[in-house]
């Protein structure tokens, strides 16, 4: 009896032993694909660097981590300082006087946006919010008002919320009344603003108005959030009491208009600050509102350090130089790009569904209509449209351009009802508030071409050297702007090739002492000067006749210079002096050669099928033209009937709706990769490897990738680059986000944490300085190479389209060479430093709404000359390495799947050799495993552990796309050789990066040795214990013969 | 008359246990929501090989006796938990991508992913996995006892 009990007890450890085993064995396996999350959740490391610092390609411009946090905290506050808007200052409102009290009004003044941390902000322990930066900067706040929205409105505090998985209660922070951090996707937008006659109710003291000491002044903040997945719905508005108001939620409520009022009652003198990425509607407080205020300013979406800078500003401590990177209007339905904005259905788009079986998914019933942001739905999601028919006239561009045409030229009925929101005949001063490029400076001072110089060369620059005088008695720091106006020729109207009236290049700051001068000298490819022609010359033109050069500060002041060196005067209908002089460059022909070519390749059409004109056969839409604002101002072409069906196309629409751009070819055996013992390491990248993505070293690694990883690799890109298994490259971490690296460095010494995510992208689009750009590339550069940490999706480089795009806060301005200039810095400086550092989202990310399928119809001049260009100074001029390509369709096709796009602009034309990810992979209907790879996709982001590979779903096929494996693949050399292709310039930019500039090798975590120990020791006592049963069930036997 | 033992027990109760949790995992697929199609490669083999081997045993123990049958009935109820196990760990790693998007996504994204129909595949998911688990434990424990009970 006793040895059966043994018996028992040892067969039992067997299976108890033997279960730990796999439970280790998989476990490991699982934990494997997680170490990057596990690391960070337990504070370990599985990669350390050897390095020898004296030998590195890239180096650290810091010696200690304190100074990289001061560098880090320096970029930031500068930030504050430079992007900090004065829109309006009247009655001497600003500089504030430190004499007077502040009282701060409105939710944001306590708990300015964002005010979590996260992706968009780092949330350091010495982080500096509005209050403690006023006062710091020598402010008095009042006490009374302070109290009751800190104590009694907002009562921070903390929650316990029980986790969604675990059940466990979290602390979590929050307040019993704060602004909507995230607008949802054209939702109602619940404007949170406790209105003033509900103080009391709230808990303010009934004689509250009574601490007011005279002369204070109100500081009001309002806030609007923003997000993923985000999009506002013009007149969602709701009010606080949660009431439908038919208003634009980025328009300022009653309830915040009450604040204002109150402010008003109260305070010698009211200032609003402005809190947000998205344009808002400031109507009411601007000049000649029902609101009107002293003074407004931008501070944008700040991050940990900003505000101390913005405090300088509104103390007058340094001059105020940040300019509106938006125009801001009386009515956001004045954009006309807002006309065609949301999307709508094709009025049959059932058919891409019904139109015959799709043989990648045999047997599926995948529907047409729209997902969510994130996906989810079994559908091509291809039934979902808008038209920008705008044009290249969104934001400045329209509204000068209008004006200066209602003064010079009648004939294009800028004056006419078109358009028109706040009067029956289009008025620019009634429709525009404060204008692109405006920014009030505290010192006078004026802004002058000093020489100019036009190298029209295909590779040649525009430098114009302006000089700045300091009109005022202290030395100050002072903003340059420079705008052309290009020719508007008769070859330009017969073929509909469009010229903003006024342009901006770029801009310069610089420190001009009291009463003296200073040169600021800007310079910017002249490549940029040129339009594309898509009708005629189907390439880049430079038409005939006089450009215009002037530095003014602002958009429309630049208008005004120009009208004013042609011969206008007030009298004939500006609304102002001009303010500058020009520089006139004459180009005595049409050049239709220069600018079309690039590296070699000769530029032509690539996009003529993003015109819907394409595909309806017919000239269904019609595309801005200033010639005849009136005829041909947009309709919104979702309610136009768009029939699929009635194409002479309709096969082709269907297929590319569907996602097959490509389709696998059956007829061409490709090469299986054979190893040839080459391998990615510092020895065989050597300098000559390193110059040229086309020396043979690159074509011959990537021959010995296996076609299942060629491909796999690409379509399974996932978060972390996947480890090819014969040419042992390293894995290579991706990290969020656009404010810099979100992953925390941990001082050894101290234990400290510390986040370098501390940068804010509307500031440094405010900032209007390319120079400060490329300093905070610098800087995250650095961070990342103490963070060890070297791929980046570290800003966002999308034109903002309209205000209402949830992403905006991630982006620069609705002018793509401004976004371009600043692009340009930042990913300039991270490429110093060996980061790879890739804007989002390339490709009209104009709206977060139906992001994941809505297909973008335009011309292909606006194809070019808008969101692309914002993108081509940091991959083209500063030689970027990373970008992540747009989730919607540019035209039917996905923008991740855009042949021409990516292989023949990106690729060919700037010549770009870096990295192109897709965004989120979430639905393999709507993304097209072949087509992104023939695209020139180097990695699809799904979310994919180390697995690059077709063969791990059932039965040997793809585990996401079942059409796809080996032997549907291996007949087609074309696809798998456009694989190897794009991984050889994924793995040239790693070998470009600060990826090699050090070694990275695998060291054993705790939990590796726990699980390697639990692993052991089980399959140990697996065996003993098993030897032990079947020892003891024998003579169990033996005695009960006996 | 037999009575049955706690080893008899607590096998069948594995064995059901882990039926249960397929027809969980099955519902999982065919259901509507984020798993809706997401089959786990070996899965089914893994846990209806676990069963078969509690079912073999235990039948084995019934129709026959001897040194052989012991030990083969021994080896599979050695080997049953671990195909359990096994079976269990690959749905974790089918599934937790999927479980850490849904629950653990940033607040914007939660907002769009954590649909009802999103969240109720996650929890039958997680229900499948819970009681895998649950049926491995048993089959562990029910490994200690022998499965003959007493005549009585």
């Amino acid at each position: 009896m006793k040895s059966q009990k043994w018996t028992g007890l040892f067969r039992g450890l067997a299976a108890l032993m033997a279960c730990l085993y796999v439970v280790a064995s998989l476990g490991g396996n699982i934990t494997e694909s997680y170490r990057n999350q596990i690391d960070g959740m337990l504070g370990t490391t599985s990669y350390v660097t050897v390095n020898d610092e004296n030998a590195a390609r890239f180096k650290k411009d810091y010696a200690t981590i304190e100074d990289m946090k001061a560098a880090a905290k320096d970029i930031a506050i500068r930030e504050g300082e430079e992007g900090t808007v004065i829109m309006k200052n009247d009655n001497g409102a600003l500089p504030l006087n430190k004499d007077n009290e502040l009282v701060l009004f409105g939710l944001a003044a306590y708990a300015p946006y964002p005010y979590t941390s996260g992706d968009l902000k780092a949330g350091n322990e010495d982080a500096v919010d509005l209050v403690a930066a006023l006062e710091n900067a020598g402010l008095k706040i009042n006490q009374t008002v302070k109290d009751f929205y800190m104590n009694s409105i907002l009562n921070k505090h903390t929650e316990m919320v029980p986790n969604r998985w675990t059940g466990e209660l979290q602390e979590t922070v929050a307040y019993d009344n704060i602004y909507d951090a995230a607008p949802g996707d054209m939702a109602q937008y619940q404007v949170v603003e406790v209105p003033a006659s509900m103080f009391e109710e709230k808990g303010a003291p009934a004689d509250w108005k009574s601490s007011v000491k005279e002369g204070s002044v109100g500081i009001v903040v309002f806030a609007r959030g923003a997000g993923e997945g985000n999009t506002y719905a013009p007149g969602s508005a709701l009010n606080y009491a949660g009431e439908a108001t038919g208003k634009d939620p980025l328009a300022l409520s009653d309830d915040e208009l009450s604040v204002v009022d109150v402010a008003k009652e109260t305070c010698d003198k009211v200032i609003v600050l402005i809190n947000s990425g998205n344009t808002m509607v400031l109507k009411d407080i601007a000049k000649g509102g029902a609101h009107e205020v002293d003074g407004i300013a931008y501070i944008g979406v700040i991050n940990d350090y900003q505000l101390t800078g913005a405090a300088n500003v509104l103390t007058g401590e340094v001059n105020a130089t940040g300019a509106l990177p938006d125009t801001y209007v009386a009515d956001n339905a004045a954009n006309p790009a807002v006309v065609n904005f949301g999307g709508d259905y094709y009025a049959d788009y059932e058919i891409v569904s019904t139109e015959g079986d799709d043989p990648r998914f045999p047997g599926e019933t995948i529907g047409n209509t729209k997902a969510s942001s994130f996906g989810g739905a079994t559908t091509y999601n291809g039934g979902h449209y808008i038209v920008e028919a705008e044009g290249i006239y969104v934001g400045y561009k329209y509204f000068e351009t209008r004006y200066y045409d209602a003064i010079m030229n009648p004939d294009y009925k800028a004056a006419s009802a078109a358009g028109a929101t706040q009067s029956e005949i289009w008025d620019y001063n009634a429709e525009v508030l404060y204008p692109f490029g405006h920014g009030l400076s505290y010192q006078d001072y004026t802004q002058t071409i000093k020489s100019l110089n036009v190298d029209n060369s295909d590779n040649g620059d525009i430098t114009a050297v302006v000089e700045i005088k300091n009109n005022s008695d202290k030395d100050g720091y002072f903003l340059a702007q420079l705008y052309v106006q290009q020719p508007y020729t008769d070859y330009d109207r017969a073929n509909l090739v469009e010229k903003s009236a006024v342009m901006f290049l770029s801009s310069g700051k610089t420190n001009v002492p009291a009463g003296g001068t200073a040169d600021v000298t800007i310079t910017v490819p002249t490549k940029y000067l040129a339009s594309y022609d898509y009708k005629q010359a189907k390439t880049y033109i430079l038409d005939d006749g006089d450009y215009l050069f002037t530095a003014a500060a602002g958009s429309h002041a630049a208008v005004n210079n120009f009208l004013a060196h042609q011969g206008k005067t007030v009298a004939d209908g500006m609304d102002a002096e001009a303010t500058g002089t020009v520089q006139v460059w004459n180009l005595a022909a049409l050049d239709n050669t220069t600018f079309a070519t690039a590296n070699g390749t000769a530029i032509t059409n690539v996009a003529d099928d993003a015109d819907l004109n394409y595909w309806t056969g017919t000239d269904t839409v019609t595309y801005l033209s200033r010639q005849d604002w009136e005829g041909t101002y947009p309709v919104n072409y979702n309610e136009v009937e768009i029939k699929i069906g009635d194409s002479p196309r309709k096969d082709e629409w269907i297929a590319e709706l569907r996602g097959q751009t490509y389709t696998i070819k059956n007829d061409s055996p490709a090469a299986e990769g054979v190893d040839k013992g080459l391998r990615f390491n510092a020895q065989s990248i050597q300098d000559e490897q390193l110059a040229d993505v086309n020396d043979s070293y690159w074509e011959d690694l990537v021959h010995e990738i296996s076609i299942d990883e060629a491909v796999g690799a690409v379509i399974h890109g996932g978060s972390t680059s996947d480890t090819l298994s014969v040419i042992e490259n390293p894995i290579v971490y991706q990290n969020e986000g656009v404010s810099g690296f979100t992953s925390a460095y941990t001082d050894e010494a101290t234990g400290a944490r510390y986040k370098f995510n501390i940068h804010s992208q509307t500031l440094i689009g405010s900032s209007f300085n390319p120079q400060l750009a490329y300093e905070w590339g610098l800087v995250e550069g650095n961070s990342g190479l103490w963070l060890q940490r070297y791929d980046l999706w570290g800003t966002g480089l999308t034109q903002r389209r309209t205000p209402y795009n949830g992403r905006n806060y991630e982006y620069i301005s609705e002018d793509p060479m401004l976004t371009n200039r600043i692009g340009y810095g930042i990913l300039k400086g991270c490429v110093e430093k060996g980061i790879m550092n890739g804007p989002k989202h390339m490709g009209f990310n104009d709206q977060e709404h139906n992001r994941g399928g809505v297909s973008a119809y335009m011309t292909e001049q606006k194809f070019r000359e808008t969101d692309l260009r914002g993108f081509q100074g940091g991959l083209d001029d500063a030689d970027g390495m990373a970008v992540m390509i747009a989730f919607n369709r540019i035209g039917a096709t996905n923008a991740a799947q855009h042949p021409t796009m990516i292989n023949d602009i990106v690729r060919k034309e700037w010549g770009y050799t870096g990295l192109i990810s897709t965004d989120m992979m979430n639905n393999k209907y709507y993304f097209n495993a072949e087509s992104m790879v023939m695209a020139g996709i180097t990695q699809v982001a799904d979310f994919a552990q180390n697995d690059s590979h077709i063969n791990q779903g059932e039965n040997g096929v793809d585990k996401t796309w079942a059409h796809i494996s080996v032997d549907t693949v291996k007949n087609d050399s074309t696809l798998v050789e456009k694989a190897r292709e794009n991984l050889k310039y994924q793995l040239y930019t790693f070998a470009r990066s600060a990826v090699l500039n050090v070694t990275t090798e695998r060291v054993a975590t705790w939990w590796d040795n726990a699980i390697s120990i639990v692993k052991t020791c089980s399959l140990v006592l697996t065996c003993l214990a098993g030897v032990a049963w079947i020892a003891t069930t024998a003579m169990n036997k033996k005695k009960e013969r006996a | 008359m037999k009575k049955l033992s706690v080893g008899a027990c607590l096998t069948c109760l594995a064995a059901v246990l882990a039926i249960v949790a397929f027809i969980s995992y099955s519902s999982n697929v065919g259901g509507e929501g984020y798993y809706k199609d997401a089959v786990v490669s070996n899965f089914p083999l893994f846990v209806w090989g676990g069963v078969a081997c509690l079912v073999v045993a235990l039948v084995l123990n019934v129709v026959s006796k001897g040194k052989v049958i012991e030990l083969i009935s021994g080896v599979l109820r050695i080997g049953a938990p671990a195909l359990l196990a096994f079976a269990l760990m690959n749905l974790i790693a089918g599934r937790i991508d999927g479980l850490g998007y849904i629950y653990f996504s940033n607040a914007d994204v939660a907002r769009e992913v954590q649909t009802a129909a999103n969240l109720g595949s996650a929890q039958t998911a997680i229900w499948s996995m819970a009681l895998l688990g649950v049926a491995t434990l048993v089959a562990v424990v029910a490994a200690f006892f022998s499965l003959r009970g007493k005549e009585q």
